[in-house]
């Protein structure tokens, strides 16, 4: 038998790629737009959506895909209850989304008469960034309780998302969180990165990152 | 955990390739790890023993690069045996 050497030089995540690009074309075709919500363990990914719907003329208009490790499907139910059409995604312990669940979560959604998809992926800084998911714009949602340090620690995440939340910003005076330190590290991997500090406890700095939403969907939402 | 993923997803990607040049077995894998890309080489060799078990990539031997600055991962390519035509 002979033995060659076939190059390939193809991303191994390519396949992955290539149905994140069939996702955008369906989410586009429609009109919707998307917005893929990464954050750690607690950082108030749910909140900040329940929060966001309670502010969205038409949350009957908004698409949620909740992704979770196992059956609990809490942030699904927190979603349906403030008014959108959720799905629930069990990764079957799989620490991240990938594009091929999110398109088979769109087929359990009413997509024509959605105008906002919002995907909440699985809590986690590390694996969720490295796998597109088709979303029109991939968001992070950072804390005050996490620490100043974590633009350092988790460089991949922040330099690949296109807009920063800060939450839990209410907490600010009771932790010796340096936002100075913390910016310096976003602007380092993220110049200019669309920031939006806020707080889903009491409220402070919601109203800019609703407003963002409805200009970027249109005004549909 | 998630090496199990894009271990998955190279393996798919090397059996597509071999199949597409009629390998019979599979002998090396060079693979390009970027070092921002959150995975590591010696997960994906652990991953790559139990996912290729029972393909014609179970024998093969994975070759690492480091690449520091990228965030992607790469297959660059593959050493195949070629069936012999009759």
């Amino acid at each position: 038998m002979s033995s060659i050497r076939v190059p390939v030089v193809e991303k191994v995540l390519s396949a992955n790629d290539a149905v994140a690009a069939e996702v955008r074309a369906a989410l586009d075709a429609r009109g919707i737009f998307s917005l893929n919500l990464m954050a750690s363990p607690g950082a108030g990914k749910t909140s900040l959506i329940e929060r966001t719907l309670a502010r969205l003329p038409h949350p009957e208009t908004v698409g949620m895909i909740n992704g979770d490790t196992n059956e609990f499907a809490g942030d699904a139910e927190r979603s349906q209850r403030a008014g959108a059409y959720a799905v629930h995604i069990n990764t079957g312990g799989k620490c991240h989304l990938e594009a091929a669940m999110v398109r088979d979560a769109m087929a359990l959604l009413p997509l024509d008469s959605l105008r906002l998809l919002m995907v909440e992926n699985v809590g986690n800084l590390v694996c969720p960034s490295a796998w597109k998911l088709g979303a029109h714009k991939n968001v992070l949602i950072a804390s005050i309780p996490e620490g100043d340090d974590k633009p350092y620690k988790y460089p991949r995440m922040y330099s690949g998302v296109d807009v920063l939340v800060i939450n839990k910003i209410d907490l600010l005076p009771y932790t010796d969180f340096r936002l100075d330190y913390f910016r310096s590290g976003v602007e380092a991997l993220n110049p200019g990165l669309v920031t939006f500090p806020l707080s889903c406890r009491t409220q402070e700095g919601l109203d800019s990152w609703v407003e963002w939403i409805r200009s970027q969907s249109g005004q549909a939402a | 955990m998630h090496e199990a993923s894009i271990t998955q997803a190279l393996l798919d990607l090397v059996l597509s390739k071999a199949r597409e040049h009629h390998a019979a077995r599979v002998n090396e894998v060079r693979v390009t790890v970027g070092g921002l890309s959150t995975f590591v080489d010696q997960s994906i060799e652990l991953w790559w023993r139990a996912l290729a078990a029972g393909t014609i990539a179970a024998e093969s031997k994975l070759v690492f690069r480091q690449d520091a600055g990228s965030p992607d991962c790469y297959l660059e390519s593959i050493d195949i045996e070629q069936e012999t035509s009759e």
